[in-house]
């Protein structure tokens, strides 16, 4: 079979606030184009088919898998990545949470398991644990620490509550 | 790790209808159509599907969205749903949940948050998976779409969308634009499904049901089961042994062994035929027993 050069096109998007544009192959990944093209390291690569949310990163506000995306198919978008949440090298209450209740063992799944409680606490900021459990089902911990994770994702909740 | 392959084919994102129609037109073969892509992207890197053009329909922004049409004199009530409505969407509508429950009860367990964000009511069902998850609640509701291609749209009952699986009867240059659920305000409804995690995973079998009573004996029912066949099926033997009958416990598992009785199921690696013929009675009773208890 020919081995054809895929086909370019060029995109314009937002990646963590910051506007891009760039000329991609059409069959590029999503999470290829942010980890390979523009350094964005917590984008991981665990299944590659959509299973494990390791590559979690939001767009346009909603956790999405960025393995079974095309960057093409983002184009007019905007993509928060881990990168994004931590303003100005200041880690976001989200991020300090997981530290604080020891969320984290070898911390592959912890960007993608950040990134999906973003989505969630954005569309529900009181979700309860069984709430939680359900939102990252689609993310594996390969420790198995999810007890810790759902009482990071809690505790952020409680926190952001105080305050208002 | 998965190894790059079935590259080479053209992309686009039409944003309007005359463009849509311009580029299938033009395109003279191995058109593919992408929604939520959340099965095709995979495919399509894997080589288990490949195209020469890869039409992206999300420009098609009226292709989303969830209304009403109330009802008027002569007319039933209706919930119109744009093909491309993410199945996210469906899950959190309050119309649907509170008109027809078996469809947000079914996609609030297909996949993943992050799929359900992406993947596309549409893509679901032109996905034509025996197991799709939407499938069966639209059989139950009398679910109709809308399909269009360049040379004009027709209507078809949901039931004449698949031919076997991973088949649709959509001529190629055809897509689903629009899902239409005729209202019944007295009806109950509702889904199950079978498999061995309680999340993420592709059901063994699935099943919906709705019914509705008249004095205390069923004047209208419907069962469809996924996974019990090689697209998913309206149980119309045990449809009409119910028709009448008192909704007891007792007639709803009679109904669920003459659901086996008319089900093909075939053995895959996710459960054998016998496994789907012992449980298909069980899922049958519980998703109606599920149904009568939202009549009330």
């Amino acid at each position: 079979m020919e081995h054809k050069e895929a086909n370019s096109r060029k995109i314009k998007l937002l990646v963590n606030n910051v506007a891009r544009e760039d000329t991609v192959p059409v069959d590029l990944r999503l999470a290829d184009y942010l980890r390979d093209w523009l350094n964005l390291k917590s984008v991981k690569e665990g299944c590659g088919v959509g299973d494990c949310g390791a590559c979690t990163v939001l767009l346009d506000g909603k956790a999405v898998v960025s393995c079974i995306i095309m960057a093409v198919e983002a184009d007019g978008s905007s993509i928060v990545t881990l990168e994004g949440l931590a303003a100005e090298g200041k880690m976001s209450d989200l991020q300090e949470a997981f530290l604080a209740k020891g969320a984290v063992q070898c911390g592959f799944c912890t960007p993608g398991m950040i990134m999906t409680a973003a989505g969630l606490l954005a569309e529900n900021p009181q979700p309860t644990a069984e709430e939680i459990k359900r939102a990252v089902a689609g993310n594996l911990c390969r420790c198995t620490g999810y007890q810790k994770i759902i009482e990071a994702v809690l505790y952020t909740a409680e926190i952001r509550n105080q305050k208002d | 790790m998965i190894e790059q392959r079935g590259k080479g084919y053209e992309y686009c994102r039409p944003g309007s209808w005359e463009e849509l129609a311009a580029i299938l037109c033009k395109a003279e073969a191995g058109v593919m159509f992408l929604a939520g892509g959340t099965d095709l992207a995979v495919d399509l890197r894997t080589g288990k599907k490949s195209c020469a053009h890869l039409v992206d329909l999300k420009g098609l922004t009226e292709l989303q969205g969830i209304a009403e049409t109330a009802a008027e004199e002569g007319k039933k009530g209706e919930i119109c749903i744009g093909s491309l409505t993410s199945i996210h969407q469906l899950e959190i509508n309050p119309l649907l949940q509170e008109k027809a429950a078996a469809l947000p009860e079914a996609a609030c367990q297909l996949g993943s948050r992050q799929v359900r964000n992406r993947a596309t009511l549409g893509g679901n069902l032109a996905n034509a998976s025996p197991t799709a998850d939407t499938a069966a609640p639209l059989l139950v509701l009398d679910a109709f779409l809308e399909l269009w291609s360049p040379s004009g749209s027709r209507h078809i009952p949901v039931e004449d969308l698949w031919q076997k699986a991973g088949k649709t009867f959509l001529a190629a240059d055809e897509i689903i634009r629009q899902i239409t659920l005729p209202l019944a305000p007295g009806r109950g409804t509702a889904f199950m499904k079978l498999g061995p995690r309680q999340a993420m995973d592709i059901a063994i079998i699935n099943a919906a049901a709705s019914l509705e009573l008249e004095d205390g004996r069923i004047s209208q029912v419907r069962i469809a089961l996924g996974g019990a066949g090689e697209r998913p099926l309206r149980m119309k033997q045990a449809e009409a042994f119910l028709l009448g009958k008192e909704a007891t416990a007792e007639h709803f598992a009679q109904a669920g062994v003459l659901a086996a009785q008319e089900s093909s199921p075939r053995s895959s690696r996710r459960a054998s035929r016998e496994y789907r013929l012992a449980t298909i009675p069980v899922l049958t009773e519980r998703v109606l027993l599920k149904a009568l208890s939202r009549l009330s």
